[in-house]
């Protein structure tokens, strides 16, 4: 079965970059490539996006990623 | 013996590098030096650190024990005042030499101060390091009036700054709208819109003549070049970077507004590499120069000097020309925004508005396109950064272009050069 990226809006992006005192990674959306910058646009604003392994492989599960607001990712497998 | 590689900068051109020549030759001899006193942080994150929204520990990237782990001498603290090419050494402020056989000058910029009485009052700030972050969210926080100056990207990460602290601030522009080499009215009023409802209001064709300060010398006011006093306790200036190449003034590279390199990150000089923002590089799309401030921009440069630098040392490393079609997004908004390749050069533009938020702009040198600006919907930016790097000529097709989307399969068949 495909991964499939969710995500979520954070709705505090401080709570959202610590994680009971460990830091969730935070990257921004121009940190992402081309491909995975569409991803999350497309997670962003359309739900839930399936993928191939080594698409899938350009976010991490639980980081956080700065773009209109704050979106923690979620890679269901 | 392995080589000596010398790293000035450990920005995320100057860390790409250490880490490309670390991967291909894991006993590479590798020294970096950077005039600040941190290691490698998220530079386009630390906006989110000045707005409030963020802790420190996200923006870190590397911490010592990267460094450590990876056998590299990393000197914070240390600024570099002098290469001399024919000793292969550089001089550090303290009069240190070092040695080197391949030498990277990753130095990046400095913000040019604005050229008014006052500029450099206490509560006039520039944005570029993370210290100046500090800074400025210190500042912001206990700020109630503030101005913004400069009408381009990082003056708009001043003036989200403001808006996320709560500072009622004016953004002076000298002309009529921000950016107004990538967008037209249509499109920067979009941005002007988000930026009142973030309690920042744009003021027009005004910029800033003097700043005012009280007696203990702390900004007061801002005076715009029509007269009008604008109370402020806080000012964002980000009008420019000037590029730190003076440490290259004794060498033969040729200086123009940063340093020549070559399409593998080579400068004129024998054994010196440039790489990141401080770069005029060739670009191989555009057949010209070019120059670019983008985080992956100067990742990718950065990777590839390093890789030049050991095969130009003789090792079995293969390298291809700088190939890369940069884009920079702004997120402060509901909206997402995006400009991509170089969207203020070009001899046409064509653009059109999809509704209230959602707006593009394309831009067009000798039919092929060159660049452009998205706000709204991102989806069509990988399609056109693939006309790009395939130096299509579509200038005469920007019916299809303007789609609200595309098929690649749409445009005519003798779009390539």
């Amino acid at each position: 079965m495909n991964p499939t990226i969710h995500a979520t809006k954070a709705e505090s992006p401080g709570a959202a970059a610590t994680d009971g005192g460990t830091h969730a990674p935070v990257r921004d959306f121009d940190e992402l490539d081309d491909h995975a910058q569409d991803t999350l646009h497309e997670a962003a604003t359309g739900g839930a996006v399936h993928l191939d392994d080594d698409d899938a492989a350009a976010f991490t599960d639980g980081e956080v990623v700065r773009f209109t607001s704050y979106y923690r990712i979620t890679v269901a497998r | 013996m392995s080589a000596s590689y010398v790293i000035i900068g450990d920005g995320i051109a100057g860390s790409s590098a250490a880490e490309a020549i670390h991967e291909e030759a894991p006993d590479a001899d590798i020294t970096v030096l950077t005039d600040e006193g941190e290691t490698l942080y998220n530079r386009i994150l630390i906006k989110e650190y000045a707005k409030g929204k963020l802790p420190e520990a996200p923006i870190s990237i590397h911490d010592p024990e990267w460094y450590d782990e990876r056998d590299i001498d990393i000197q914070l603290n240390t600024l570099v005042t002098r290469i001399n090419p024919d000793a292969h050494t550089v001089e550090t402020h303290e009069g240190t030499e070092i040695e080197y056989d391949k030498l990277l000058v990753a130095a990046g910029g400095t913000p040019n101060d604005l050229p008014v009485e006052n500029a450099d009052a206490d509560g006039v700030h520039h944005f570029w390091t993370f210290e100046d972050a500090r800074r400025i969210r210190e500042h912001a926080e206990a700020a109630d009036t503030g101005v913004v100056v400069g009408a381009g990207l990082l003056g708009i990460d001043l003036a989200a700054i403001c808006g996320g602290q709560d500072v009622d601030a004016k953004y002076l522009m000298r002309g009529n709208r921000w950016w107004r080499y990538a967008l037209s009215e249509a499109g920067a009023e979009i941005i002007h819109e988000g930026l009142r409802e973030k309690g920042v209001e744009p003021v027009f064709e005004s910029g800033v003549d003097h700043f005012e300060v009280d007696d203990d010398g702390a900004l007061a006011a801002a005076v715009d070049g029509n007269g009008v006093r604008h109370d402020a306790d806080f000012a964002g200036v980000a009008i420019g970077l000037d590029f730190n190449v003076e440490i290259l003034q004794d060498t033969d590279a040729t200086i123009e507004n940063g340093v020549h390199v070559d399409e593998y990150m080579r400068t004129e000089v024998d054994d010196i590499y440039a790489a990141g923002d401080i770069t005029q590089y060739w670009d191989t799309i555009l057949d010209e120069r070019a120059q670019n401030g983008s985080w992956g921009s100067a990742k990718q440069q950065g990777a590839l000097a390093g890789r030049t630098m050991l095969a130009d040392s003789g090792h079995d490393v293969e390298i291809e020309p700088f190939r890369w079609v940069s884009s920079y997004s702004i997120t402060h908004f509901d909206f997402p925004f995006l400009s991509f390749g170089f969207p203020t050069i070009g001899d046409e533009t064509c653009e059109r508005s999809y509704g209230d938020n959602e707006w593009r702009r394309l831009a067009f040198k000798d039919g092929q396109l060159v660049g452009g600006v998205l706000i709204g919907n991102l989806a069509p930016q990988s399609k056109y950064k693939q006309l790009i790097k395939e130096e299509a000529v579509v200038a005469d097709q920007q019916d299809v272009l303007l789609q609200d989307n595309f098929e690649m399969d749409e445009l005519g068949a003798a779009t390539q050069q």
